[in-house]
């Protein structure tokens, strides 16, 4: 890939992830949504996994989330490793780490949503 | 003493080759109101040690040779008023990110050698014009305003010694050399825009930039590379989201129509 | 290219210190100091946080557990810095985004002395104002949050 098209797109998922992370945090306060404490309560958190709205939102702050980190941990390392063997080596580990961490985060959108004992 | 001299201390960190270590050397100067760093160096080397290597040559500004690191930030030697520094120990080092050569004389040759990888000259399509001239190329002076600033630069490497990218990354092309594609670029006289973009469009070239403006900092010709930068990135995003078209360079200027008033003798014939 | 073994760059480079550069530069270069900081920070606090939160998908027996380990003073002040990095690293991004493609940085123009460069300059410094502003604001309203929690306000 074209360098230009990976700062493209650090920059357009860092636009994504601006407005996203805005919507994130804002049910953590008393002005938009439950607050902290109780944003965090199991039930208020399991009835968002449900919603395939939060979901997509989830989904798409992960996925943004992880490319713009991902691609700036590689643009530090570049800057400080200059060998391309050992650049090569860095964006293959870092791509591996990338996906595992994808997948993992993504997995709790889906999945366990039906497993409640208190829900009622 | 009188009022306007004092009594400062020079310590110089110097490069020994020989060793292949550094060693400090302190001098004590009386500085008179007026003296610069170079005129101190000067002065050390006449009278006090014969031993001191630096570079120097115009000592007005013009050459880009006296570039040194002093008081922990590049700065020209020449340019530099020492009670202006408001310090009475003065450290001076080599520039940094260079490659030493002794003492305080650092080698430029990868420096010069990234300038002319992005091909510094006009490019064009009209290889007869470009080779055999009849007249000039026309510029409107807005036309020049556009890269005037940035072809006042001096080769002198503070920017090159400022840069936090430099500091790590020795392939970076630096500010200096991303400065000068963009001086190009932005002359109306220059057909090869994509191929400089294409020249620049790499980690190790328009993207390590991160905008931190230290080169723009240390500038002593107000030449301002973050700002050619950030314009060159501009042109560079453009390029990648294919909204840049090849430049069509303007022609040369048209014969005058003006006609010799009649009484004015001609000019005598060129003898040089 | 000149022989790369001749080069005793190392002696003379500045290295990750230069990052830093003496404290001598300008305002911007700390921005730029700080927003890689707060960069990597967020990196290794967003990994956590996938940890942390993946343990939702084992049942409400982990999340409680989790919970509990997560929801002390010292795991709170700690997620106050990572919404004060968060909210840095994100208004100073967009300021770099508005400069780095040119839109606001201004045009070159004849350098008169004394020199101006264009980040010292009205507009770019008006950007910092207004992002330390907006992020002061953001902060603010992290921190009443955090105040309830810990049962300071009520």
């Amino acid at each position: 890939m074209k360098e230009s098209t990976i700062r493209l797109i650090q920059y357009f998922t860092a636009l994504l992830i601006f407005i996203l992370i805005g919507f994130h945090l804002g049910i953590f306060t008393q002005f938009l949504g439950p607050g902290y404490s109780a944003g965090l309560d199991y039930l208020s958190v399991l009835e968002r996994m449900k919603n395939a709205f939060y979901d997509t939102i989830y989904l798409i702050l992960l996925f943004s989330l992880l490319t713009h980190g991902f691609i700036g941990i590689r643009n530090i390392m570049f800057e400080i490793f200059l060998t391309s063997s050992i650049r090569r080596i860095i964006t293959l580990a870092l791509i591996i780490v990338y996906i595992f961490f994808l997948l993992y985060g993504a997995l709790p959108i889906f999945y366990g949503v039906e497993e409640c004992i208190t829900c009622v | 003493m009188k009022k306007d001299s004092k009594i400062i201390t020079f310590k110089i960190k110097r490069w020994d080759p020989g060793k292949g270590d550094w060693r400090i050397s302190t001098y004590t100067v009386t500085i008179r109101k007026g003296m610069t760093i170079l005129d101190a160096l000067v002065h050390i080397k006449e009278t006090i040690d014969h031993t001191l290597s630096y570079r120097a040559s115009c000592r007005m500004g013009i050459c880009g040779s006296c570039g040194m690191t002093i008081n922990g930030k590049p700065r020209l030697a020449c340019e530099t008023q020492i009670l202006e520094l408001k310090s009475n120990t003065i450290s001076i080092e080599p520039l940094k990110n260079f490659d030493l050569i002794k003492d305080l004389a650092t080698d430029f040759s990868l420096f010069f050698e990234k300038q002319t990888k992005i091909r510094p000259y006009l490019i064009r399509s009209d290889e007869d014009e470009y080779w055999n001239p009849s007249r000039e190329y026309k510029q409107t002076p807005t036309e020049r305003l556009l890269y005037e600033q940035f072809s006042n630069c001096i080769t002198c490497g503070l920017c090159y010694a400022a840069c936090p990218t430099n500091a790590t990354n020795i392939n970076y092309l630096g500010p200096q050399a991303l400065m000068n594609t963009y001086r190009f670029i932005a002359d109306s006289r220059d057909e090869g825009t994509l191929e400089r973009i294409e020249l620049v469009d790499a980690v190790d070239g328009i993207w390590g930039c991160h905008l931190s403006g230290a080169c723009s900092d240390v500038c002593p010709k107000g030449v301002d590379p973050a700002l050619a930068i950030q314009l060159l990135r501009g042109l560079v995003a453009a390029k990648a989201l294919r909204r840049i078209k090849h430049k069509k360079a303007t022609g040369v200027v048209p014969p005058s129509e003006a006609k010799r008033r009649k009484g004015i003798p001609e000019p005598p014939p060129f003898n040089v | 290219m000149a022989d790369r073994k001749r080069y005793r760059f190392k002696d003379n480079l500045w290295g990750i210190w230069g990052w830093y550069g003496n404290l001598k530069f300008n305002l911007e270069r700390y921005l730029y100091l700080i927003h890689r900081l707060t960069g990597v920070g967020l990196v290794l606090f967003l990994l956590l946080h996938i940890i942390v939160t993946s343990s939702r998908m084992y049942g409400e027996a982990a999340w409680i557990e989790t919970e509990s380990i997560i929801q002390n003073p010292l795991y709170d002040l700690g997620m106050l810095l990572v919404i004060g990095a968060l909210i840095f690293h994100g208004l100073n991004g967009i300021r770099l985004i508005l400069l780095e493609y040119g839109l606001l940085i201004g045009k070159p123009t004849q350098p008169i002395y004394p020199y101006k460069p264009t980040l010292k300059r009205r507009t770019p410094r008006l950007l910092i104002i207004l992002m330390m502003l907006i992020g002061t604001v953001f902060f603010l309203i992290a921190l009443y949050e955090f105040l309830l929690v810990w049962g300071v306000l009520s």
